[in-house]
């Protein structure tokens, strides 16, 4: 007789050009979920993100048992002593709001002809789930468009988020959930005062997200953000 | 009573550098900004009160400072209130933005900053390092000085603001000079903090700053479907404060008409 116990499962989509994030990504996640005592799964495929509301699925097929699941993609990194983001939640769906690109969000609702309150809007590369959301992620499976771009898509996630009234925690802290970090100036470090050249972003937040990177840097950013930290991930 | 939005629209006579924060010119677009607010009170029944003097020379106290003395300018001025709006003069209040009054929990209420977070990150730091003994707020709740409602139990906290600046002036100024990294707002956000006073935090579009970089002031004047209350501030190309001058009328216009109608 096999049992399975029932764990809080980190659900790591990898991303569809890897641009060099992919593997500190893999590895930062699987240090944090094994000194939290949660799952990692990895879920690869042609576009894996394209599959966000196929995670229940996902799941169930690779008989793994959850509690809570964390929905994040591949150009995340969480920092080695991130605090056990499941204990920051309830039982309703957890996101952050998105506000990065104000204006690009604002004409993209407008295209899209959907009727999207952009004061809720949220950003859809990080979602903390339970079984209450099996329902709606079903019903959204079926009526995402997928063949969009990212922004629409994410757009068209807020939509049936709103239509289907799915209460949403946006009260986390933007610790955990760290995104447009060039624009916004989170590489810089305090070169006024002291000796102390660690970036912002790591000295301040837990879960970082790479996705604004520019293409061409891409690669050779995170492979230089990965060499001075990943000493941090290999003591348990 | 009433609530009462404060604000002040004050010549400061700086001259020379266009850099200069208090040169004169910056206070040119204040009249779309008044406007603005005086037809938002109107609406929802609030007292508009604008201070045009300055309560101490600039060099003696920075004019930032001296808003916190807005429970004895009311009381000087025998104003019965509610709760006092404090907001920046280089701030447009779309005419349809919410009561916000209704939303304080009569708490200290501020809005969510999201900008350059290297000179945000920076601030809390100097001043943590070389003034508050390296204790540190949370930067999440970290909020823009130019909008803040308090109420009557506030009275207290505001002269703690006070009485913080002339007992560490010198090292207030030192540290300004040095570092660049503002006058009053990360002393505030520190002192809120240090003091425990309870705080409501509003989201971003009830004081949406640094609005050319989330790519909302643009021609369609897209933030104006984006958010409630705008603030001019850190525009690129910002010579002579003429582009906030123009970013302001043209939003005063698009909203109420030509100043003046």
């Amino acid at each position: 007789m096999e049992f399975f116990m029932k764990q809080n499962v980190v659900f790591l989509t990898k991303l569809r050009y890897d641009r060099g994030i992919s593997e500190p990504s893999k590895n930062s996640w699987e240090y944090w979920c094994y000194k939290n005592n949660h799952k990692l799964f990895i879920h690869e495929g042609e576009n894996p993100w394209n599959n966000l509301f196929d995670v229940f699925n996902i799941l169930e097929e690779n008989n793994i048992e959850y509690n809570k699941i964390f929905v994040v993609n591949g150009s995340s990194i969480v920092k080695w002593d991130c605090p056990n983001i499941f204990d920051l939640t309830d039982d309703r769906l957890g996101a952050w709001r998105e506000m990065g690109n104000l204006g690009a969000i604002y004409k993209d609702i407008q295209d899209s002809g959907l009727d999207v309150d952009i004061f809720k809007y949220v950003n859809y590369g990080s979602f903390i789930i339970n079984k209450n959301h099996k329902e709606f992620f079903e019903i959204a499976s079926k009526t995402t468009h997928r063949n969009i771009t990212e922004t629409s898509f994410q757009t068209s996630v807020n939509s049936l988020l709103q239509s289907n009234s799915i209460e949403i925690n946006m009260d986390i802290s933007r610790e955990y959930n760290l995104n447009h970090m060039m624009p916004y100036d989170w590489y810089s470090y305090n070169w006024q005062d002291g000796k102390d050249k660690t970036n912002f972003f790591i000295k301040y937040a837990y879960l970082w997200r790479f996705d604004d990177l520019d293409n061409n840097k891409y690669t050779d950013i995170s492979s230089q953000i990965w060499n001075s930290i990943k000493n941090k991930y290999t003591s348990i | 009573m009433k609530n009462i939005v404060f604000m002040m629209d004050i010549d400061l006579e700086g001259k020379g550098d266009h850099d200069n924060r208090y040169h004169s010119k910056r206070r040119l677009p204040y009249q779309y900004s008044i406007a603005s607010w005086r037809q938002w009170c109107e609406k929802h029944n609030c007292e508009l009160f604008v201070l045009n003097d300055l309560l101490y020379p600039n060099t003696e106290m920075p004019i930032c400072f001296q808003r916190h003395y807005i429970f004895d300018l009311m009381e000087a001025n025998n104003i019965e209130y509610d709760q006092i709006l404090s907001v920046d003069a280089d701030t447009i209040v779309h005419p349809d933005c919410p009561n916000f009054f209704e939303m304080t929990n009569n708490k200290y209420t501020v809005v969510q900053i999201d900008g350059s977070w290297d000179w945000v990150m920076r601030s809390i730091e100097n001043y943590s390092n070389h003034l508050f003994n390296g204790f540190k707020m949370p930067w999440d709740q970290y909020f823009d000085s130019g909008f803040w409602i308090v109420n009557k139990t506030h009275k207290d906290f505001a002269k703690s603001m006070t009485d913080f600046y002339w007992e560490n002036k010198e090292k207030l100024q030192q540290i300004e000079q040095t570092f660049h990294n503002g006058t009053e707002q990360t002393p505030l956000n520190f002192m809120l903090h240090t003091n425990n006073v309870d705080i409501t935090l509003l989201p971003y579009e009830y004081n949406m700053n640094d609005m050319h970089r989330k790519g909302v002031l643009d021609e369609e004047l897209s933030m104006t479907k984006t958010g409630w209350v705008y603030q001019y501030n850190a525009i690129p190309d910002n010579k002579d404060y003429k582009a906030a001058t123009y970013w302001m009328q043209k939003t005063y216009e698009h909203l109420y008409g030509k100043l003046n109608d």
